[in-house]
C-alpha cells in the first residue's frame, strides 16, 4: 500500500543541509499496524507528515496505492488523502467552533455525500463509540480522553483505508491511553484498516505488527 | 454544505463581538451613504428619459443670446416659432409640442374667493400629452383638451387645494376673469423630471385672448419652450442646420445663437436658464461624479477594515483552518466557506443599512429638496441592492478568502500562523489609504467651510441684516397702464405705498429698486455711451436703479465721488463700480466724465467699491447704478426686535394697495442663502462624510491595535517584568501606528490641494489655500489616530504580566 523509497528530506541554512529524514525505504502492507518509535526530534512527525501528503519530500518516489505521489498535482493528491487518509493527532485538534457532531460530520461533507446517507453513518459511529450523550457539546467541554476519541470518531467516519495517529495517547493517562490502543487493534483486526502510529511507549508499540526505529532521520 | 458554512459563519460572528461591532457599524454607515448617493446619480443620470422615445425629443431651439464673451449669457427662452421648421426640415417624426411657462411672479389662483399664488403654472399646447409621459389618476386628457378652459393638475397640488385628489375633479379655478374646471388630476411630476410644472392649461386657453395672440405671434417672444421629435435614424446636425436658417432668414440678429440636444442631456446643460421656469434645476455632471467618487470612497474605507480585521482574525484561526484542510477540505470549500462568511455578513450589513436608509430618507429628501423613493417593490432598488451586495463581497470577501484558501496545514502542524511575513506589508498599506482618505475629507471639509463662510461674510460687503423684499406684482395692478408708463408718476404712487409703511415705527427705513441686490440679473448690452467707447464695443451693463437711500440701507462703499443727492438733481447721473470703469477703460478722472444710457445722458458722479450682486460663482460684471427708471422691488429694514410687528405692518400696506394677490416676500438673509443652496448642501454633506470616513478609519485602528496587543501580550509581559513603565510600552505600541498615519497624511496633501483647488475653481471669489489649513487638518486627524490607538494600548500596558506569562 505504502512504498517509500530513497526518501529524503532536508533543510538548508546557509550552505549547510540538515537532513529531517535520510535515504527512507519502507514498505507498509494493506492491513497493517505499524509503530514508529525513537527519540523527540528524530523525525517521526516528519515522516508521518509525508506518508499522509501533508509534505513533501526532497528526493525519492512515494507510491501510495499505485499513484506516484511526488508527481500528482496538488488537486489530485487532495482527492487520495480525502477519501483513504485519517488523522489523528497528539493535540486531538477538534474544531472549537464546531459540536461533537458537527466535528465528526465535517470529512463527509467535504466528500459532498448526501445528507441522509451523511447523518446515518454519524449516528453509527457516535453510537459505536459511546457518545450520544455528548454530540452536543463543544470540545471545550470534553475531558482529553473523550476528545480523542471524538478525534478517531472523525478520523474513521469517512472510511479510511489509512490512520496515521501522531502520539495519539501523548496526552492522555493510561487507563484512557489503553481504550484507545485496543480500539486500535479492534479497528485493525476486524475491519482491516492500517494503521501508523507514532509513540514512545513500547507497551503501545506492542499493540502494533511491526516497529519502526527512527534516529535522526534514519531508519535503524 | 451551505448550511453548515453559514452555520459556522454565523458563530464567528456571534463569537468575536469586537471585530463584528466594528466591521457592522462602518460598513452600514458607508453603505447607508453610499446607498443614498446611488440613489441621487441614478436619479440624475435617468432625467426625462421615461418618456418614451426621450432620445429622440429635442428640446432645441436652446437660443442662447451670445455676448462679446465667449460665454454664452442668460436666457435662452425657445421660440414659439419653431413649427416652420417642421414644414422643411426632413426627419421630424411625431411634429412638436409648446409649453409656456407662468412664473415670473406666480400665478393667482382664486379658489373659492381664496387667493393663492401659484409658481408652477404652464400652458400646453394640443401634443403634449402625447410627446411626454404622465400618469394620470382621475379624468381625462381628451375632456381637458376639449374645451380649452380646462385645468390638469398634480395629486399634490389637488390635495393642497381642495383637501382631495378625487374631490378636486370637476372643481373650478378662477384665473384672472377666466374660470377653468379641473379636467384631470395627474400623478406628481418624478424625482427625475426636467418639468416640475403642477398646473396646465391648454394653449388655447391663452392664445384664445387677441391681445396674447398678437404679441406672442412674432419672432421676437422667446417665453415658449419647444419640442420637437425627430424620427430615431435623423440627424440631429441637419436639423440644428435648418433651424439655424430659419432663424437667421426671419431674425437678423447676431447676437443670438440657437443648437439643439435631446432631451435626455438637457438636465446637465446648465447654459438653459429654462430651469427656473419649469421648476427645475439643471444637474452639474462634475458633482455627480464626484460624490460616485466619495461613495465609493466611503465604502472602500469600510472595506479596509473588514479585510483587516478579517485577515487579522484568521491567525486566531489557523488552527480551524489547518484542520479543515487535513480532514479533507480542499482549497475551493475553503474559499467558499469564507466567501460565504463575508456574503453572510454583508447581507446583515445591508439589511441594516437599508432600514437605516429608509428610515432617514425624509432628511435626506429635505437636503436635496428632491423626492426619492426607497421601496422594495422597486426593481431599480432591488437592482441597486444586490449591486452593492456583490461589490461589497468582492471588496471584502475575495482577498481574505483567497489567503485562507492557499494556507498550508503543514504550518498549522509546525505551529506557525497563516500571516508570517507576506501580509503585515498590505495590512499597513491599507491603513495608510484609509488615512489618505480620511485626511482628504477633512480638507475637503475645512476649506467648503472657510469658503463658505468667505462667502457669507466678507465677499459682498453689504448689510443683508433685517431686511424684507418683496416684489410690486406687475400684471395683477393696472396701474401702470393707468400712468401710461410715466416714471415719474409711478415713483409718485410708490412713495405713497412706501410712507404707508414707514408710518409705524417697526419700520425703519424703505427703499426702491429695480431688482434684488442679491442677484440683480436685469442687464442690456446696448446703448451704452462714454468717452472714448470704440464703436463697436457693447459689453453686458448689469442695470441697478436705486432710490438715494439704499447706500445707507446696505451700507454700499464709494471708492470715489459721491452718492445720489435724495432730490431731482442727479436724475440723469450715473454711479458705476469699479469693474465697469476698468471694462470700459474709463481714463481718470473718472467723476465728471460723460456717461449715457439710450440717450439719456448725464455724468459719473461716483465710483463703488465692487459688491457681489450676483452668486459668487460669477465674477462681478460690470455695472451701472442709476435713480430714473421703473423700480418695484422694495425693500424694507425692520427695527431691532420688531419683525412680527413690521410683517403685520408691511401686510397691511399690501393689502391696501394689492388686494387681489397673496403677499409674499423674502428675508435677504434667507434670499442670500438660496443663492448658495447647493453649495450649502454639498458642504454639509462633505462633512458628514468626512466626520464617517475618520471615524470608520479610528475604528479600524482601533481593532488592529487590539490585534496587535492581543499578539504582543507576552513580550509586554516580559518588558514589565523587567521594569518597563506603562508610558513606554503604550509609546512602544502606538508608535507602529502614529508612523502609518504620518505616512497618510503626507500623501495625502498634494492629493488634498489638487482637490480642493479644482473645487474652488467653481467660484470666482474664493479663499486662498493656505498651508496652516492642511497642518491644521494633519494635526487633527493625528489627534485622533493617537487617542484611539492609545485606548487600546494603555490598556494593554496596564495588564497584569504575571496573568499574561502564565497563560503562554
Ligand atoms: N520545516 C522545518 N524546518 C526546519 N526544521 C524542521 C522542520 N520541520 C521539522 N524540523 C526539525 O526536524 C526535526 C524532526 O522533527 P519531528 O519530525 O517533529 O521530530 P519528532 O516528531 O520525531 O519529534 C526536529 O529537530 C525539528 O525541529
Ligand atoms: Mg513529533
Amino acid at each position: 500500500m505504502i512504498q517509500l523509497q530513497h526518501v529524503s528530506k532536508w533543510v538548508t541554512t546557509g550552505n549547510v543541509r540538515t537532513f529531517l529524514l535520510k535515504d527512507i525505504n519502507l514498505e507498509i502492507k494493506q492491513g497493517e499496524f505499524v509503530s514508529i518509535m525513537g527519540p523527540s526530534g528524530s523525525g517521526k512527525s516528519t515522516l508521518l507528515n509525508v506518508i499522509g501528503m501533508l509534505d513533501d519530500a526532497d528526493e525519492g518516489v512515494y507510491t501510495f496505492m499505485e499513484d506516484d505521489v511526488f508527481k500528482l498535482k496538488e488537486k489530485q493528491r487532495g482527492e487520495l488523502h480525502k477519501h483513504h487518509i485519517g488523522f489523528v493527532f497528539q493535540a486531538y485538534h477538534l474544531i472549537d467552533e464546531l459540536t461533537v457532531y458537527e466535528n465528526i460530520e465535517t470529512p463527509l461533507l467535504y466528500q459532498s455525500i448526501k445528507t441522509s446517507e451523511r447523518q446515518a453513518i454519524v449516528a453509527d459511529i457516535i453510537d459505536r463509540f459511546n457518545i450520544v450523550g455528548k454530540k452536543d457539546l463543544f470540545p471545550p467541554q470534553l475531558s482529553g480522553g473523550q476528545q480523542q476519541l471524538v478525534g478517531i470518531a472523525r478520523a474513521l467516519v469517512a472510511k479510511p483505508k489509512l490512520i496515521l495517529a501522531d502520539e495519539p495517547t501523548g496526552n492522555l493517562n493510561s487507563k484512557q491511553g489503553e481504550e484507545i490502543m485496543q480500539l486500535f487493534k479492534q479497528l485493525n483486526e476486524e475491519e482491516g484498516v492500517t494503521i501508523v502510529q507514532v509513540t514512545h511507549s513500547e507497551k503501545n508499540a506492542a499493540y502494533g505488527t511491526r516497529i519502526i526505529n527512527l534516529l535522526d532521520g534514519r531508519i535503524v | 454544505m451551505w448550511r453548515h458554512y453559514i452555520k459556522t459563519a454565523w458563530r464567528n460572528i456571534t463569537r468575536n463581538r469586537a471585530t463584528t461591532l466594528i466591521n457592522l457599524f462602518g460598513l452600514s454607515v458607508a453603505l447607508v451613504a453610499f446607498i443614498f448617493i446611488a440613489l441621487w446619480v441614478q436619479n440624475e443620470l435617468s432625467f426625462d428619459s421615461y418618456h418614451k422615445d426621450a432620445k429622440d425629443i429635442l428640446p432645441p431651439a436652446n437660443v442662447f443670446l451670445k455676448q462679446s464673451d465667449e460665454q454664452p449669457m442668460n436666457g435662452n427662452k425657445l421660440l414659439y416659432h419653431w413649427e416652420n421648421l417642421l414644414n422643411k426640415a426632413p426627419g421630424i417624426e411625431d411634429g412638436a409640442t409648446r409649453i409656456l411657462p407662468q412664473n415670473f411672479s406666480g400665478t393667482v389662483l382664486n379658489i373659492h374667493n381664496q387667493l393663492f399664488a401659484e409658481k408652477s403654472c404652464a400652458y400646453v399646447d394640443d401634443n403634449w400629452f402625447n410627446m411626454f409621459h404622465y400618469d394620470l389618476l382621475y379624468g381625462d386628457i381628451k375632456s381637458f383638451y376639449a374645451n380649452p378652459f380646462s385645468i390638469a393638475l398634480t395629486e399634490s397640488k389637488a390635495k393642497k387645494y381642495f383637501g382631495d385628489d378625487k374631490k378636486a375633479l370637476g372643481q373650478f379655478i378662477k384665473i384672472d376673469s377666466n374660470t377653468y374646471q379641473i379636467k384631470a388630476i395627474l400623478k406628481d411630476n418624478p424625482a427625475n423630471s426636467s418639468f416640475q410644472s403642477d398646473i396646465l392649461i391648454p394653449l388655447s386657453a391663452y392664445l384664445s385672448n387677441p391681445s396674447n395672440y398678437k404679441n406672442d405671434y412674432g419672432w421676437n417672444n422667446f417665453n415658449y419652450l419647444t419640442f420637437i421629435k425627430i424620427s430615431p435614424n435623423a440627424n440631429p446636425a441637419n436639423i440644428e442646420r435648418a433651424a439655424k436658417n430659419i432663424f437667421a432668414q426671419n431674425k437678423k440678429d447676431s447676437t443670438i445663437t440657437l443648437s439643439i440636444e435631446p432631451l435626455t442631456q438637457w438636465h446637465f446643460d446648465n447654459r438653459s436658464s429654462i430651469s427656473s421656469m419649469i421648476g427645475t434645476r439643471h444637474g452639474n455632471r462634475s458633482s455627480l461624479y464626484i460624490f460616485s467618487i466619495l461613495g465609493f470612497l466611503l465604502l472602500f474605507i469600510a472595506s479596509i477594515n473588514y479585510v483587516n480585521l478579517t485577515v487579522a482574525r484568521t491567525n486566531a484561526r489557523t488552527k480551524e483552518i489547518g484542520i479543515r484542510k487535513i480532514i479533507g477540505g480542499s482549497r475551493m470549500q475553503l474559499f467558499m466557506q469564507f466567501l460565504a462568511e463575508s456574503l453572510l455578513f454583508c447581507s446583515i450589513v445591508l439589511a441594516i443599512s437599508f432600514i437605516v436608509a429608509r428610515l432617514a430618507l425624509p432628511i435626506f429628501n429635505n437636503v436635496t429638496e428632491r423626492q426619492f423613493t426607497l421601496s422594495l417593490s422597486s426593481l431599480v432598488v432591488w437592482k441597486t441592492l444586490l449591486g452593492t451586495l456583490v461589490l461589497l463581497v468582492l471588496l471584502n470577501g475575495i482577498y481574505p478568502a483567497l489567503i485562507i484558501a492557499g494556507f498550508n496545514p503543514i504550518n498549522f502542524l509546525q505551529g506557525k500562523s497563516i500571516l508570517k511575513f507576506k501580509n503585515v506589508f498590505l495590512r499597513k498599506s491599507l491603513v495608510v489609504v484609509q488615512f489618505v482618505i480620511a485626511m482628504v475629507f477633512i480638507v475637503g471639509a475645512l476649506v467648503i467651510t472657510l469658503q463658505i463662510r468667505y462667502i457669507q461674510r466678507s465677499g459682498t460687503s453689504y448689510n443683508r441684516g433685517q431686511v424684507v423684499s418683496f416684489q410690486f406684482p406687475f400684471q395683477t395692478l393696472k396701474q401702470y397702464n393707468y400712468f401710461n408708463f410715466d416714471k415719474d408718476k409711478i415713483s409718485a404712487y410708490m412713495q405713497v405705498i412706501k410712507n404707508d409703511m414707514l408710518k409705524n415705527n417697526s419700520v425703519q427705513d424703505v427703499e426702491l429698486a429695480n431688482a434684488s441686490i442679491d442677484n440683480i440679473n436685469s442687464w442690456s448690452s446696448g446703448g451704452w455711451d462714454w468717452k472714448g467707447r470704440a464703436k463697436d464695443f457693447n459689453p453686458q451693463v448689469a442695470r441697478f436703479v436705486v432710490d438715494a437711500g439704499t447706500k445707507d440701507m446696505f451700507n454700499i462703499q464709494l471708492k470715489e465721488g459721491r452718492w445720489f443727492r435724495n432730490d431731482n438733481s442727479d436724475k440723469h447721473n450715473y454711479i458705476l463700480n469699479e469693474t465697469a470703469v476698468k471694462v470700459f477703460g474709463i481714463k481718470e478722472p473718472v467723476i465728471g466724465q460723460y456717461f449715457s444710457r439710450s440717450g439719456d445722458t448725464g455724468q459719473i458722479i461716483g465710483v463703488t467699491k465692487d459688491f457681489a450682486f450676483k452668486s459668487m460663482h460669477e465674477k462681478i460684471t460690470p455695472m451701472a447704478i442709476y435713480t430714473h427708471e421703473i423700480k418695484a422691488t422694495f425693500f424694507v429694514k425692520i427695527a431691532a426686535g420688531k419683525i412680527p410687528e413690521a410683517m403685520k405692518t408691511i401686510e397691511a400696506t399690501w393689502k391696501k394697495f394689492v388686494p387681489d394677490a397673496p403677499f409674499e416676500y423674502q428675508f435677504m438673509n434667507q434670499a442670500f442663502d438660496n443663492l448658495y443652496k447647493d453649495d450649502l448642501t454639498v458642504s454639509k454633506l462633505v462633512l458628514l462624510f468626512s466626520c464617517i470616513s475618520i471615524i470608520i478609519s479610528a475604528l479600524g485602528l482601533l481593532g488592529l491595535a487590539a490585534f496587535v496587543a492581543e499578539q504582543r501580550t507576552k513580550e509586554i509581559g516580559i518588558r514589565k517584568v523587567f521594569g518597563a513603565s506603562v508610558r513606554g510600552i503604550t509609546l512602544l505600541l502606538s508608535k507602529d501606528f502614529v508612523k502609518l498615519v504620518i505616512i497618510g497624511i503626507v500623501i495625502a496633501m498634494p492629493v488634498a490641494w489638487w482637490a480642493a483647488n479644482k473645487w474652488l475653481n467653481n467660484f470666482a471669489y474664493k479663499i486662498h489655500l493656505s498651508w496652516w489649513i492642511f497642518l491644521l487638518a494633519g494635526i487633527l486627524v493625528l489627534l485622533i489616530a493617537f487617542l484611539t490607538i492609545s485606548f487600546q494600548t494603555i490598556r494593554a500596558a496596564r495588564a497584569n504580566p504575571v496573568k499574561s506569562l502564565k497563560t503562554e
